[in-house]
């Protein structure tokens, strides 16, 4: 079922935490544009190996989603001066209605991860914009994702409850209740990540 | 004025595989997802990595490592452990890069005579003169349609993956040399 479209989210102003200091940084959650797919492809060089979403196109990724605007958003995380994470949403279609937005991929910057780990915080508070357009929407905060194999441990620690049919590629499928959408954005917002 | 009205549907007659899926594919919207796949005008982009099976029995393959011998080679460094694709069924799968950096171990050849067998030794001097734009473009370039396990290939999306590190380098030296300028105006202007 379509979704009616409202305006992308704006001037999401978030914070991340510098892990070297704990200090924490400002940044800005915006729709992502054509000209941050130069950015992905300084990433793209750099991702660890064996990264899990080293194979995903956030170039085709933000084509798609500025093509398509009434079934999906796309986000950047600005801080710093520079991307740290990226995250595309699917609003319309489907199991939307059912189970609420789709997260459909999340990638933060190859510095967020290990062993380097610059920032902390980057994938919840992409996490928590699923949230947020889900509330938008009217789905009350619920948003289901398929879940790479390390990203499961996430997952269930926020209290995403596992539904019990796998997806097509064998991922298991996970989604954030209404209670437990609020518990987590509740916890960034404590910790200061979000306003 | 002859009448084609017949011959209208006779490209739905390719029956083999191909045939068939590509006929299914022009017929999709623009994007579909199931699940977490995303069919992007008919191409699959999945979430997971996609699993690697055995030709020989089907299982899928993991990262291990395998030895090639190399007969010519000295005989204390013939023997080099490689990186590979490995199934429980005994096979093991080196790709070209990789059996390419064990010969010139073997032999002790050099990365330079390597590139310039590759015909790649002007290649990261060719990419200092391009724009960002162009550098983006040879890397996509590079990277869709490719055989991935090609040496020229492999060896020029490195090449290319430096140049655009080099470059972010010498950005945020840029911003630096620039913000200590502010600066330094700045406090020159309170004095």
């Amino acid at each position: 079922m379509e979704v009616g479209r409202t305006e992308l989210l704006s001037d999401f102003q978030v914070s991340i935490i510098e892990r070297s200091s704990g200090q924490l940084r400002e940044g800005v959650v915006r729709g992502a544009t054509h000209s941050d797919k130069v950015l992905w492809t300084h990433w793209h060089g750099e991702m660890p190996a064996g990264a899990e979403d080293a194979h995903w196109d956030w170039d085709q990724l933000i084509d798609l989603a500025l093509a398509m605007p009434n079934r999906f958003e796309v986000y950047a995380l600005e801080a710093e001066g520079q991307i740290q994470g990226f995250r595309l949403l699917e609003i319309s279609e489907n199991e939307v209605e059912e189970y609420g937005v789709h997260a459909l991929r999340l990638s933060t910057a190859p510095w967020n991860r290990p062993p380097e780990r610059r920032y902390f915080g980057v994938g919840s508070i992409l996490v928590a914009v699923a949230i947020q357009r889900s509330m938008d929407f009217g789905h009350r905060g619920c948003v289901h994702c398929e879940s790479l194999p390390g990203a499961e441990m996430f997952h269930e620690r926020n209290g995403m409850v596992e539904l019990a049919s796998r997806s097509g590629e064998e991922l298991r499928r996970y989604r954030f209740t209404e209670e437990a959408a609020t518990a987590f954005v509740d916890r960034l917002r404590n910790d200061g990540l979000i306003q | 004025m002859r009448d084609l009205s017949i011959y209208e549907e006779d490209y739905r007659l390719d029956d083999t595989s191909a045939g068939a899926f590509e006929t299914i594919s022009k017929s999709l919207p623009h994007a579909v997802t199931v699940g977490s796949t995303l069919v992007i005008d008919g191409r699959p982009q999945f979430k997971d990595m996609p699993k690697i099976l055995c030709p020989s029995c089907g299982h899928e393959l993991k990262q291990g490592k395998s030895t090639i011998a190399f007969r010519y080679a000295p005989a204390h460094q013939s023997e080099q452990s490689v990186e590979a694709l490995v199934c429980n069924c005994g096979e093991a799968y080196v790709s070209g890069e990789e059996a390419r950096i064990a010969y010139h171990r073997a032999m002790q050849t050099t990365e330079v005579m390597a590139a310039q067998e590759l015909g790649l030794a002007d290649f990261a001097n060719e990419l200092r003169s391009l724009s960002a734009f162009e550098l983006h473009a040879l890397w996509r370039m590079q990277d869709v349609g490719a055989d991935r396990q090609d040496a020229v290939v492999v060896q020029k999306r490195e090449a290319i993956r430096r140049e655009a590190a080099r470059r972010r380098a010498e950005l945020e030296l840029t911003e630096w040399i620039v913000d200590e300028i502010i600066a330094d105006s700045a406090l020159r202007a309170k004095s």
